[in-house]
């Protein structure tokens, strides 16, 4: 398939994404339970005369057609409400915390890479490093990431660290598998009867070719990496998007993490997609070379 | 049976055992308070010591034990039951829409499962009675848990559907249903018990990073998740290890369904 077509399959796949996304978000806040209670009824300092006023607000909703009608073009005007708990847009919230969670998902996931394809290269390479490298991500598979987050907390090691811990079992174990796959694949057994050298084969012959399954997987642990900030932040005081999103569950703030969700479905349907794209043509190549 | 899958199956049944025996084991219960004792160390009447509330901390355990590891394989049957629905309708529907039901698990398997969870359990109500919120919260695993393992069924009856046994079954004059029904359900059978005891780990640490989060099993019913959020007072975590046993039973049966399960289907990753 062209690069230009698949781009726009994977583009449009992700718009689709969203609005599937957005469409759930908006039926979770039209359909929950005391969604049409307003919260500030209970609120002694109010009269009777105002009470009824908000009662009557909460209670002339549109249906739901109308009601998502007027949610996507609030969001597509940069809209996304406000907080019930902070009482601020939640643009603005989100703004001002993106960064911090970005620039840990981006150092976990450098430090989980770089481990986890380490690993894998050298337990491919040499039956004596698979071992260890084994046992630590079946240790790190067995723990909760909020249980991570304790113990990283108590040996006073960096939040991003943390990150790295929850997804590095997963790239080292896939990566291994592949490269033991890719051993047994006629072109490395090809190789090897020509009398390659070992480094040569591993790098060359079984590791090189992976790549675009290796981007692929790049893009699904995006999204693990996002998941586990969310009790990383928490219990880290770490002031970033899981942190906001924790207190938001905890406060029923729902416009606030509903928009979490869509930004997070975003974000990680797109990197998927740019995955996919990249994947799907170093694969292309690669057939065809 | 391998060296290895002996242990976790052991492992497991220790561990069953234990969760069985609870009453047994501990019979005043979960929620009985020693109130002259409260905080107190390892002793031969609390071998796990007590919490702030004088609740012996190994009958509340064993208790946990019990919820989490009876309950995670309640959640994983219902996303395997969702996910066998799914995969399968995914597959046989016409192209379109078995696209659109594609692209729908593509839009849950994107979103991280923790964020999920957190997201529809603040849209139900937070202060409901302990057993309600234990309900919940495995419910919600169930109903959350299953787009990964729909994609692998997906892929396990487009793959017997364009098999060789299929094409000539079709060509011999069996109609639609009976094909699904006779020749390609059984096969599917050893993929739906390979994502069930694939999905019962994932779900015990997903009740368990709930339960830290304070989402999960309210007090004062335990699971493993609520008691692992009494680890949230991280400054006396070292002068007191024996806080940590929550922890070591839940690391201790992840490792062995992993253990137990290895033979089963792809490699825990």
């Amino acid at each position: 398939m062209h690069p230009a077509r698949q781009l726009l399959i994977a583009a449009l796949r992700w718009a689709s994404g969203v609005l599937v996304a957005g469409l759930l978000a908006a039926l979770l806040l039209y359909a929950a339970p005391g969604a049409t209670v307003d919260e500030r009824e209970i609120d002694p300092a109010l009269g009777e005369r105002t009470r009824a006023r908000l009662r009557a607000e909460a209670g002339a909703r549109p249906d739901f057609v109308s009601y998502y009608a007027g949610f996507l073009q609030s969001a597509l005007r940069g809209d996304l409400g406000t907080s019930r708990a902070y009482h601020l847009p939640v643009t603005q919230l989100i703004g001002e915390r993106w960064s911090l969670t970005a620039a840990a998902v981006a150092e976990g996931l450098a430090a989980a890479w770089a481990l986890g394809l380490a690993g894998a290269l050298l337990s491919a390479g040499s039956r004596w490093a698979s071992p260890p490298f084994t046992a630590f991500s079946v240790l790190l598979l067995c723990l909760p990431s909020g249980l991570l987050a304790i113990a990283f907390f108590l040996a006073r090691l960096p939040v991003a660290g943390i990150l790295a811990a929850a997804v590095f079992p997963k790239i080292y174990q896939y990566l291994r598998n592949l490269l033991d796959q890719a051993a047994r694949a006629p072109h490395c057994l090809a190789a090897r009867a020509r009398g390659i050298g070992p480094l040569r084969l591993l790098l060359l012959h079984r590791a090189w070719p992976l790549w675009p399954e290796a981007v692929t997987l790049a893009g699904v642990t995006v999204s693990t990496a996002i998941g586990a900030a969310i009790p990383t932040e928490a219990l880290c005081d770490v002031p970033g998007l899981g942190q906001l999103a924790w207190k938001s569950a905890l406060a029923r703030d729902l416009p606030l993490l509903v928009a979490l969700t869509i930004a997070v479905a975003a974000v990680t349907l797109g990197v998927n997609s740019v995955a996919s794209v990249a994947a799907a043509a170093g694969g292309g190549r690669r057939w065809r070379s | 049976m391998t060296a290895a899958r002996k242990l976790g199956c052991a492992g497991l049944g220790l561990l069953y055992a234990a969760g069985l025996l609870a009453d047994l084991i501990a019979p005043g219960g979960y929620a009985a308070q020693d109130r002259d004792h409260p905080s107190a160390r390892p002793t031969p009447a609390h071998w796990l010591g007590t919490d702030e509330l004088g609740r012996d901390r190994l009958a509340r355990l064993v208790h946990g034990t019990r919820v989490s590891l009876f309950l995670a394989p309640a959640a994983a049957a219902i996303a395997t039951a969702l996910a066998a629905v799914a995969g399968f309708a995914s597959a046989v529907v016409a192209r379109r829409a078995g696209q659109v039901l594609t692209l729908a698990f593509d839009v849950l398997l994107s979103l991280p499962l923790l964020f999920l969870l957190i997201t529809l359990r603040a849209a139900l109500p937070l202060q409901v009675p302990p057993w309600t919120s234990l309900l919940i919260t495995f419910t919600l695993l169930g109903l959350l848990g299953w787009p990964s393992s729909a994609r692998i069924v997906r892929a396990a009856v487009l793959s017997s559907r364009d098999s060789n046994y299929a094409l000539q079954a079709r060509a011999a004059g069996l109609v639609h249903s009976r094909l699904f029904a006779v020749h390609l359900l059984p096969h599917l059978r050893p993929v739906l018990a390979a994502q069930f005891l694939l999905l019962i780990p994932v779900f015990i640490l997903g009740e368990a990073n709930l339960g830290i989060l304070g989402l999960g099993v309210v007090e004062p019913l335990p699971s493993w998740g609520s008691l692992l959020a009494e680890l949230h007072n991280l400054d006396t975590l070292p002068s007191e290890p024996w806080r940590t046993a929550p922890a070591l039973a839940l690391l201790s049966a992840v490792l062995c369904f992993h253990l137990a399960g290895s033979r089963h289907g792809e490699s825990p990753a």
